[in-house]
């Protein structure tokens, strides 16, 4: 049974909590309100003054300054700090060539290192992210720095470890770099679009750093990871051109056994090798091309055979086009569509083969197996003709 | 057997402890959430994609809009559709058989002509009369098939759509500019995502240009200022809470993303219910859970999609009547999950929560409001005591947990343009609690009713649209 005395403090505490709180709550919302309109008002200032100083700085016009010059115009407040990072990082995103290279000059400079070196070293997480971005621009890191995120990229937080595999990714030493890469690449928490960022960032896109980069990328593969990040990382150097890695790639695929937790990664090998046009491997991709394979895997050796080109391959799919399901139907017609106009010959010599056959059909014996097969034949026609139709368009186009 | 003493004591405190269960998890939602989104927003940007664009390894998505009658506003809608910043995306317009010219400003103002697309109906919906594309701007698809609803539309869409990622819209919404990449971000963070929604908010009292927010203001009128204290509470804090612990069971109709295969798979949007978002998200739970594949549901805690709510009594009515017939419908037709272990965290807690205090929360609601005039007319049951504690538990208790989503929001969010507005909606979650609650849990337990009855059309709704 409920107390009177019990209720009635009950309601009054809670009357008296809800006011406290009100008031409370209200307070301190307008402060934090009127501290950001006060950060915001600095921030916009703070713009003001340095932009046209580090554009000056960055073209080099009059008067010369030097990096020294400009950061001791800056006071020692984190939010100035954070501000001039924040501005340097969008004319980052603006400028090009030699500009380029004297803003990175500043954001190299020694005094935003170690202000974001002790932030590093700092418990919260939050600075620990914050500072992972900052090196994330920087070159040369020092051996500290380098062996604290080390550390951090083994956190089991993902996204800071995130943040500090790609901050690695500034690292001089090409092993370290590497050995970042690979083991958050081991982690089983990783998303097919962290690993697409992250190959990016690894791949300097450098000329001279190609040959080693293929080769690094080669020994992820050899390396125990889950195949659906080997799949991004195939599909990588494929959309990357990496020739190099073809033969590599083609010995691969024909290793490896099917399995449906591979499939995603045998697409991205197909993909791959059609994308670096090695020619060599369409006997073994033809394999996959029938039925029996999943679908994907079956969609991604249309795709390459299409790419490879040659009678042979396209004849092959165009057997196959009355027999398959519908994606790799649309498929293959459109790849017919691409490309010049013997693929258009070979698919109107197919169209009048398969009508000749069913016009000899004996009309005595239909039954639903014959009927299916009627219907995929006029599926296939509307589909020429559907893709005709858009291959016109965009030729008047 | 109880005596009437004891029955009556033990009616008295169920209630009680109802109420104070409900807003104690409320106001657990609401701070656990608060504390998610600031860390949440601090670290968001380490996942930002900025490399990622420079491959050809991004998720592509199309955009589905379906369209009922909305001539007013299809072209502004689709055009500021055009402005979003996302690398590769296509918007498909499906005109669910309009009477009111949609198709025809569509055709006139986008230059369209007929095409065929050669597709597979690997989900049912009703025939698709034609298809349009526009020469000038490749991006746009227009599907004109037969009135289906909503569900029928988005299934077309879906059907018709070539990415990997498909996101449905509401055509009277406005989409922040870098909603995609924002969404995008979800995708980055979290391994097997299958959909994703965000944060909706309230457009009435807004100022707006060229469908743009320029000024985010409390609307004006009585009943949508109620509802922004909601959105804030139910749809935001709510949402982002349940996110926390990975138990979210609603993506809104007017935003969301998903993996278009793991719709296909499951059979795509429901046509038979006025629920199909959250039967959808229901459904993907059950199928990933039974099949035991890894599979996330998220959340993101940014405002992203803006929409206009209803400003009359009649409209506001029917739209609520509307979404607890859909749960009520969810619930019911995915009963199976209720305490069955297969179903992991979400057929042992969440949708036993769904079902206790979110749908058939309102009868007891009601039965408690009704009690306590039964207790304060008859003399014989007067009981100051229950008084007093219901008073705290249901009214102040409610009130301090409006208030603190309020207040949360200005401090994780500082949406609002000008602190009057956060004054504004303070006061009016204290309101929100004298009469609104009440008057909402009559038209949820009235749907509720009109579910058993077999009642499936979604009502009249009037909107005014935007002014710029």
């Amino acid at each position: 049974m409920f107390d009177f005395n019990i209720a009635l403090q009950s309601l009054i505490g809670l009357t008296v909590f809800l006011t406290l709180l009100f008031f409370f709550l209200l307070g301190y919302t307008f402060w934090t309100r009127k501290k950001q309109q006060y950060w915001e008002r600095y921030e916009q200032k703070f713009r003001n003054y340095f932009f046209s100083l580090i554009l000056d700085y960055a073209e080099q016009s009059d008067p010369k300054l030097n990096a020294d010059e400009i950061i001791k115009k800056i006071s020692k407040r984190t939010k100035d700090y954070s501000f001039f990072i924040k501005l340097l990082n969008e004319l980052d995103d603006i400028l090009d060539g030699t500009e380029r290279e004297r803003l990175n000059d500043l954001i190299k400079h020694p005094t935003f290192a170690s202000f974001y070196q002790k932030k590093l070293f700092q418990f919260s997480t939050d600075s620990k992210i914050y500072a992972c971005i900052y090196f994330q621009k920087r070159a040369h890191l020092e051996s500290r720095i380098l062996a604290k995120l080390i550390t951090v990229s083994k956190s089991k937080n993902l996204k800071l470890a995130f943040a500090a595999t790609k901050a690695l990714q500034s690292a001089d030493d090409w092993t370290i770099r590497k050995s970042a890469l690979l083991r958050f690449l081991k982690r089983k928490d990783t998303s097919e679009l962290m690993v697409a960022e992250l190959l990016h960032v690894f791949d300097s896109g450098l000329a001279e750093e190609r040959e080693r980069v293929g080769e690094a990328l080669k020994d992820l593969l050899l390396k125990k990871i889950d195949p659906y990040i080997k799949n991004v990382i195939v599909r990588y150097m494929g959309y990357q051109k990496f020739y190099e890695c073809s033969k590599f790639l083609y010995q691969y695929l024909k290793r490896i056994h099917y399995s449906p937790e591979k499939a995603s990664f045998i697409r991205g090998l197909i993909i791959a090798l059609g994308e670096l046009h090695y020619t060599e491997a369409s006997e073994l991709i033809k394999t996959y091309c029938g039925k029996g394979s999943n679908i994907p895997i079956r969609l991604a050796a249309v795709k390459t055979l299409s790419t490879f080109g040659g009678k042979e391959n396209m004849t092959l799919l165009l057997d196959h086009l009355s027999k398959v399901e519908f994606p790799i139907r649309k498929a293959i017609i459109y790849e017919f569509m691409t490309g010049d106009n013997n693929r258009i010959t070979l698919l109107i010599s197919f169209v009048r083969k398969t009508l000749q056959s069913i016009k000899n059909i004996d009309k005595s014996n239909y039954d639903d197996q014959l009927n299916s097969y009627l219907d995929k034949i006029l599926d296939i026609t509307s589909g020429i003709k559907i893709a005709l139709n858009h291959r016109l368009s965009k030729t008047y186009a | 057997m109880l005596d009437s003493f004891s029955l009556f004591n033990f009616i008295e405190q169920f209630i009680i402890g109802y109420f104070f269960t409900i807003n104690t998890v409320y106001l657990a939602l609401i701070v656990g959430a608060l504390i998610y989104v600031r860390k949440q927003l601090l670290h968001s940007r380490s996942v930002e994609a900025d490399a990622l664009f420079k491959t050809e390894l991004f998720k592509s998505i199309s955009i589905l809009v379906p369209a009922y009658n909305e001539a007013d506003n299809i072209i502004e809608s689709v055009e500021s559709l055009l402005k979003l910043e996302y690398p590769e995306y296509q918007i498909i317009i499906v005109n669910d058989g309009s009477t009111d010219g949609t198709l025809q400003k569509l055709i006139d103002h986008f230059n369209l002509t007929k095409t065929d697309i050669y597709f597979e109906e690997q989900i049912k919906h009703e025939h698709i009369r034609n298809t349009y594309r526009s020469p000038d701007n490749p991006f746009i698809t227009v599907v004109d098939k037969e009135n289906g609803g909503k569900a029928d539309a988005l299934n077309a869409g879906i059907n018709i759509a070539e990415t990997e990622l498909i996101c449905s819209i509401d055509a009277d919404s406005i989409l922040e500019q870098n909603v995609l990449k924002k969404l995008i971000q979800t995708f980055i963070e979290h391994k097997n995502t299958v959909a994703a929604g965000g944060v909706v908010r309230v457009i009435n009292g807004c100022k707006i240009k060229n469908r743009e927010i320029k000024e985010i203001h409390v609307p004006k009128n009585f009943w949508a200022r109620l509802q922004s204290v909601e959105y804030i509470r139910a749809f935001l804090f709510g949402r982002v809470g349940w996110d926390y612990f990975k138990s979210l069971l609603i993506v809104s109709g007017a935003f969301g993303i998903f993996d278009r295969q793991a719709v296909i798979k499951v059979g795509g949007y429901l046509t038979n219910t006025v629920g199909e978002d959250i039967e959808l998200i229901v459904r993907l739970h059950s199928y990933h859970l039974r099949n035991n594949e890894d599979y996330q549901i998220r959340f993101l805690p940014e405002p992203i999609c803006w929409t206009e709510v209803p400003t009359d009594y009649t409209s506001l009515r029917n739209q609520r009547n509307r979404w607890h017939r859909g749960l009520a419908d969810s619930l019911w037709r995915h009963k199976y999950m209720l305490f069955n272990p297969s179903y992991k965290h979400i057929g042992m807690f969440v949708m036993p929560f769904f079902l206790f205090f979110e749908l058939l929360g309102p009868i007891v609601n009601l039965l408690g409001y009704a009690y306590l005039i039964i207790v304060l007319s008859l003399p014989n049951l007067f009981n100051l005591t229950f008084i007093l504690l219901f008073l705290a538990v249901s009214f102040i208790y409610g009130m301090i947990v409006s208030l603190i989503a309020v207040l949360a929001e200005e401090i994780a969010f500082k949406t609002y343009s000008s602190f009057k507005d956060v004054a504004i909606l303070s006061l009016y979650s204290f309101l929100e609690n004298l009469g609104y609650r009440q008057i909402h849990s009559w038209w949820q337990t009235k749907g509720l009713i009109d579910f058993f009855k077999g009642k499936k059309s979604w009502g009249k709704m009037i909107r005014k649209g935007f002014n710029e």
